[in-house]
């Protein structure tokens, strides 16, 4: 993988607002990339620096090794987790500027 | 005891939405707790949570304190990264397996882990809904949440110094109104 889509990558998660979420696939979407996977690559390569913790599986849930530290800082910022999973309609980030205030 | 921690982490979801939508003015704005701004109210929140890893894992108050004294220096400035930090601390001691059937060190004496986070509960939802009044977001608290809190609130209503007197809610209130009114703010002043 090439470091542009590395970096867009970490740009995209960094652009993430507090309570909201995006998913692997959201992510690779966004940035142009063949598969959520490359997200996940990046994310545990590089993602200190980002919000990592905003981006979750395709169903809502955590990321397996990180699982517990993940939904305290989603709890911290606002979104609620029912039985492992956020519910991805309510908190789902769409891309827009705005979102933190709607 | 499942419900309760899943209650719990609803009230600080709520509450930590809020903090994370005040704006860089509001943190002097007046909230209804009268003798609190927005950074006082966020920092009576923040200090709950630092408490409660201490005293969660067996420290006495004195012990308590000089921990949380330590953390709250190590938390000065940002006070939404404080209360990120202080959430993830509390959160984190409540996940240790048979955390909430302790006994924990209150100045009222050793009291169940459990009543502790209920007032704790409570707490975030009455000040989830000062901080929302504070700052122009009039979402609505979680039904479960307002349920839970209204018995609690009813028990404890005009005891200083948790609470102000009561106020007479409106004629048709709300579950959450009446809650607002119990703990002596005017739901819709």
């Amino acid at each position: 993988m090439n470091d542009e889509l590395a970096h867009r990558i970490l740009a995209c998660v960094e652009a993430i607002p507090p309570g909201h979420v995006m998913t692997y696939g959201d992510v690779a979407e966004y940035v142009g990339s063949r598969t959520p996977r490359q997200v996940g690559y990046v994310l545990a390569q590089d993602g200190g620096s980002v919000p990592w913790h905003r981006v979750l599986k395709a169903d809502g849930r955590f990321a397996d090794h990180l699982r517990d530290e993940q939904r305290q800082r989603l709890i911290a910022e606002g979104v609620r987790v029912n039985n492992g999973r956020v519910d991805l309609r309510r908190y789902r980030w769409d891309g827009r500027a705005d979102a933190k205030s709607s | 005891m499942t419900d309760l921690l899943a209650l719990f982490h609803t009230g600080v979801a709520e509450f930590g939405a809020r903090v994370h939508r005040v704006s860089d003015e509001q943190w002097a704005t007046s909230t209804p707790c009268s003798k609190w701004d927005v950074t006082a109210l966020v920092d009576h929140l923040i200090d709950e949570h630092l408490w409660l890893p201490p005293l969660v894992a067996g420290h006495d108050l004195e012990a308590a304190a000089k921990i949380v004294e330590s953390q709250k220096h190590s938390l000065a400035g940002d006070r939404v990264a404080a209360w990120d930090a202080a959430v993830l601390a509390s959160t984190r001691a409540l996940d240790e397996p048979g955390a909430i059937d302790r006994e924990v060190a209150l100045s009222r004496g050793p009291t169940p882990a459990s009543e502790y986070l209920g007032e704790m509960i409570v707490d975030a939802t009455v000040h989830a809904w000062d901080l929302g009044r504070a700052i122009g977001v009039d979402d609505p608290l979680p039904a479960e949440l307002v349920e839970f809190a209204l018995p609690l609130a009813r028990r404890f209503a005009g005891t200083e110094p948790y609470f102000q007197p009561p106020v007479e809610p409106p004629a048709d209130a709300t579950a959450q109104e009446r809650l607002i009114a119990l703990t002596g703010r005017p739901p819709r002043g």
